[in-house]
């Protein structure tokens, strides 16, 4: 099997450049383990995992320009590996991600100006329409295949102020949080709620499974109940 | 195809012996990042990060090593769970704290896999403190008492389930009708138990408060001085830069290291974290400190297939010890399903060796039984997984008659530098969260982790400056560090073949059980690899994130915490809870209740029996 890797270390090259190798496809293979064979077999790659399950988002890469985590995604054949786009590389297939951890971190953040009490916790909880929602958005590792995938972030040539799917996963969650008591769907809006044109590409590339588009869907209602149905102002000027 | 074209000419970095050293504030690092970044090699130290406290000028052959200079009152390796908890408390009672951790935050560590968490709590206030949670039979009593002391006793702040709710975590196991699912299957009187704690949450509050966390900084060494320890020693890794973090206090909370559990395909047989490969205990041991509870490990069965998975928990099938319903030998049988106890290790290791196991050399889960397969059955952490690996591998576990291989993993490790009752190590000013004498870590370190912390807090109260920082002591780390990077040792082999024969040597001598022959055999393996060691071939230069050169420093005390735990379980002639020897099958309470720790002396490391403190009645 050929497998091409994007290699690129900033303190030596000019410029990203592609190297092809040949591995040997073992059974049920993942592209980590393609990776792997290559840093063993021929030569040292900069990559990075932890988990190996879809759930640190340290391994996330590209291949054949589909975001993927690295780790739990079959190799089926010739590709091309290359890290995720629209970060700044550090090496090879490690991109820099953490302002964008940064600014999904502080919104998860609980707004609750006071502790939550045991007989708060024992009172049953919305088994359908808050618990299994939740529950679903608790797997998003932050991995970056959506952000990086995002039209409505990576807009041609540009960037818009939208958080991305990872940070509006995060509101969302807080949104169904029953002890939340931040105004979740004013900050969802100013974060670009109706940036997102609804084109689906999160739910494919998403490893966790998580059903954005309906959790949008439900942020929506109760922004448009609200009258707040614009999109977010650029900080620039011009 | 050639290694990596940015080596240096051969000669040219093995003049290391001459390099001199440039030393800089660390505080503005973080702002000239990216001037940082595009050093290239040994730098001419003229980047910006330097200006005005820059100190040495270039060495006589011009190589010229650059570091940065933190300084902090409390300093904690680590940003996990016990790492984390410790940060909060020292944080509260008013210290400057800073936390260093490899990986990039909020990613690494156990805590960085943000699973579905299964954490316990007692209903009542404990009667007596022998009964804590946190205490295990080899623990140093001196020490469990004294965290119970600090606990009060307080029902609800030892309660789990809203400490993480507390900390931003919110879902937690429901049932259909929407109340919280206690899983009251632990067979302990009195006891709770929830899954579904999320531990991102946690981390996301840690960021948010005014705590320095250096991430993507490996530490490699403790700053020793005079027998103290003043600090850290490490390198940012995306940019290789060395990095001098000063303190009044250090915490040591690096996780276990499980590195040395075999290989799968991707990963050792362990569904613990590859960062975590035994540095700590390894720069403890250089500077004099004894490991202990090297010999036992947390073990529990988890799946080998899809095989590139190597062993991983998140995507993985497992049988935690309240699930055993699924698991069978080779022929089918369920033979697991009367067992009740935490450690499983026993009873699965007597079957593999009864000749019951698969060629895979474990066990199997059959789902295809009566029993349904829900979230009473089966964690949802591990379902979840039954639709991945159909879709990618077209694995399907509900096929007639498939059968999942199973293995013994380890999840965690036990070993940690001996502390005293306050959590210090032998090294004055060096606590550590390991080091208690409890056989396994596991989320109890919620508990113990803020009382280190605030004894290491009290501590920092009694601690003057060095009246002379000796900088040599940093310098000499960087060096060595850096003649590993740049030493011309073409030939040798290269750090992942080390790792891989270290890890073959420890697995093929301890399961599924071990003995006298078998450890003394990988002793001697491990005196071979060490010499291969000396000359590794670190087969890339740059500095960037060099995943090569980074290997390379991790073997040096995965080797240590490996052969601590081979001499120990050569040492310890019975068997006990995860650690199993075929020629002493027994428990012996009257030889064996004891410590075995693991020293450095006159350059060998030496194992002896030591007494674990009690508390008089
Ligand atoms: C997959 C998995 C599932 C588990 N499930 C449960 C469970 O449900 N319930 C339970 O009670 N226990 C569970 N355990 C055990 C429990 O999670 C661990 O014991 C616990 O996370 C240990 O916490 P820690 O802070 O000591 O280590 P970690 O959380 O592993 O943190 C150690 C940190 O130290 C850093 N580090 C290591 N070396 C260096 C270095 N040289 N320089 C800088 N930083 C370094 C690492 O990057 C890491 O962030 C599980 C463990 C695993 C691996
Ligand atoms: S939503 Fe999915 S794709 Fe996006 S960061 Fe989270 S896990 Fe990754
Ligand atoms: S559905 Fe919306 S958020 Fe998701 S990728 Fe498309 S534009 Fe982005
Ligand atoms: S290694 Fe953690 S998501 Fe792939």
């Amino acid at each position: 099997m050929k497998v091409s890797i994007q290699k690129y270390d900033p303190s030596v090259d000019n410029e990203p450049y592609i190297v092809e190798y040949e591995i040997e496809k073992t059974e049920n293979m993942s592209v980590l383990e393609a990776i792997i064979a290559v840093h063993e077999k021929y030569e040292p790659l900069a990559f990075d995992y932890s988990c190996r399950g879809r759930m640190c988002g340290r391994c996330a890469v590209t291949v054949d320009g589909e975001p993927c985590m690295a780790c739990t995604t079959a190799i089926k054949g010739d590709c091309l590996i290359a890290p995720l786009k629209g970060f700044d590389v550090v090496r090879d297939l490690v991109v820099d991600k953490e302002s964008f951890h940064d600014r999904i971190s502080k919104l998860d953040l609980r707004i609750r100006p006071t502790e939550i009490t045991v007989e708060e916790f024992e009172k049953p909880i919305d088994f359908e329409e808050v618990y299994l929602p939740m529950l679903s958005t608790e797997y998003c590792c932050r991995c970056g295949c959506c952000y990086s995938a995002c039209p409505a972030v990576q807009m041609e040539g540009a960037r818009s102020r939208y958080v991305g799917p990872a940070g509006m996963v995060a509101l969302a969650y807080r949104n169904l949080d029953p002890y939340d008591q931040g105004d979740r769907v004013a900050q969802a809006v100013q974060e670009g709620l109706w940036n997102c044109i609804m084109c689906g590409t999160c739910d494919r590339v998403c490893a966790a499974g998580i059903d954005h588009q309906s959790l949008w869907t439900s942020l929506r209602e109760q922004a448009e109940a609200r009258g707040l149905t614009e999109k977010p102002r650029n900080f620039y000027l011009f | 195809m050639g290694y990596c074209d940015n080596r240096q000419p051969a000669g040219e970095g093995a003049g290391f012996t001459r390099r001199s050293f440039l030393k800089g504030s660390g505080i503005l690092a973080g702002a000239t990042f990216a001037a940082a970044m595009g050093l290239t090699g040994c730098s001419d130290g003229s980047s910006e990060a330097d200006k005005g406290t820059a100190e040495a000028a270039s060495g006589s052959d011009g190589a010229v090593i650059e570091y940065d200079v933190f300084d902090t009152e409390f300093l904690i390796v680590g940003s996990g769970f016990a790492g984390t908890s410790a940060a909060f408390k020292a944080y509260s009672m008013g210290a400057q704290v800073t936390i260093v951790d490899k990986g990039p935050f909020s990613f690494s560590g156990a805590a960085g896999m943000n699973w579905d968490e299964e954490v316990s709590w007692m209903n009542d206030p404990y009667t007596d403190w022998k009964n804590v949670l946190w205490n295990e039979s080899l623990a140093n009593q001196k020490f469990i008492k004294a965290v119970f002391e600090f606990t009060n006793n307080d029902v609800e702040a030892l309660d789990m389930r809203m400490h993480y709710m507390r900390n931003g975590g919110t879902t937690w196991s429901r049932n259909e009708d929407g109340t919280w699912e206690n899983l009251m299957l632990t067979g302990v009187p009195g006891m709770n138990m929830i899954q579904g704690g999320f531990s991102r949450h946690m981390q996301d509050l840690l960021k948010s408060q005014d705590i320095r966390i250096l991430d993507n900084t490996m530490v490699t060494d403790l700053f020793v001085q005079d027998g103290a320890c003043i600090g850290l020693l490490g390198y940012h890794v995306p940019t290789g830069r060395y990095r001098v973090i000063r303190s009044k206090v250090t915490l040591l909370a690096g996780g276990g290291s499980c590195q040395m559990y075999g290989w799968h395909r991707t990963h050792p047989r362990s569904m613990n974290t590859p960062d975590n490969s035994g540095d700590l205990e390894g720069a403890a041991y250089r500077h004099g400190c004894s490991l202990i509870s090297n010999e036992f490990f947390g073990l529990d069965l988890i799946s080998m297939v899809p095989e590139s998975y190597g062993c991983s928990f998140n995507s993985g099938m497992g049988a935690d010890g309240n699930h055993m319903m699924f698991v069978c030998d080779k022929d089918g049988e369920f033979f697991m399903r009367d067992f009740i106890g935490y450690d499983i290790s026993r009873p699965v290791r007597e079957a593999i060796m009864a000749g019951r196991g698969g060629d895979h050399g474990g066990l199997f889960l059959n789902l295809n039984t009566d029993i349904p397969v829900n979230r009473e059955t089966v964690r949802p952490i591990y379902s979840r997984n039954i639709e991945l690996w159909k879709e990618q591998f077209g694995i399907d576990v509900f096929e007639e008659g498939y059968m999942i291989p199973v293995t013994l993993e380890a999840f965690e490790h036990g070993q940690g530098p001996i502390i005293d009752e306050r959590g210090m190590t032998e090294i004055p000013g060096l606590f550590s969260v390991r080091g208690c004498g409890r056989q396994r870590g596991d989320t109890t370190c919620y508990v113990l982790s803020p009382y280190v912390a605030s004894c290491a807090v009290d501590y920092i109260k009694s601690v003057a400056a060095p009246a002379n920082v000796d900088w040599s002591i940093a310098e000499a780390e960087f060096d060595r560090l850096d003649a590993m990077r740049t030493a011309d040792n073409t030939g040798g082999k290269r750090p992942w073949e080390i790792r891989r024969a270290i890890q073959e040597a420890f697995y093929e001598a301890w399961e599924p059980s071990t003995d006298a022959d078998k450890l003394n055999a990988c002793i001697e393996k491990l005196e071979l690899i060490k010499e291969d060691m000396a000359k590794v071939y670190v087969a890339d230069q740059s500095k960037a994130f060099n995943v090569e050169w980074r290997t390379a420093i991790e073997n040096e005390g995965l080797m240590v915490s490996t052969e601590a735990a081979v001499r120990s379980g050569l040492m310890r002639e019975e068997s006990r809870l995860t650690f199993f020897r075929s020629d002493f099958p027994e428990q012996d309470d009257e030889n064996w209740f004891a410590w075995t720790a693991a020293k450095l002396v006159d350059g060998k490391m030496v194992v002896e029996k030591v007494e674990i403190p009690q508390v008089e009645e």
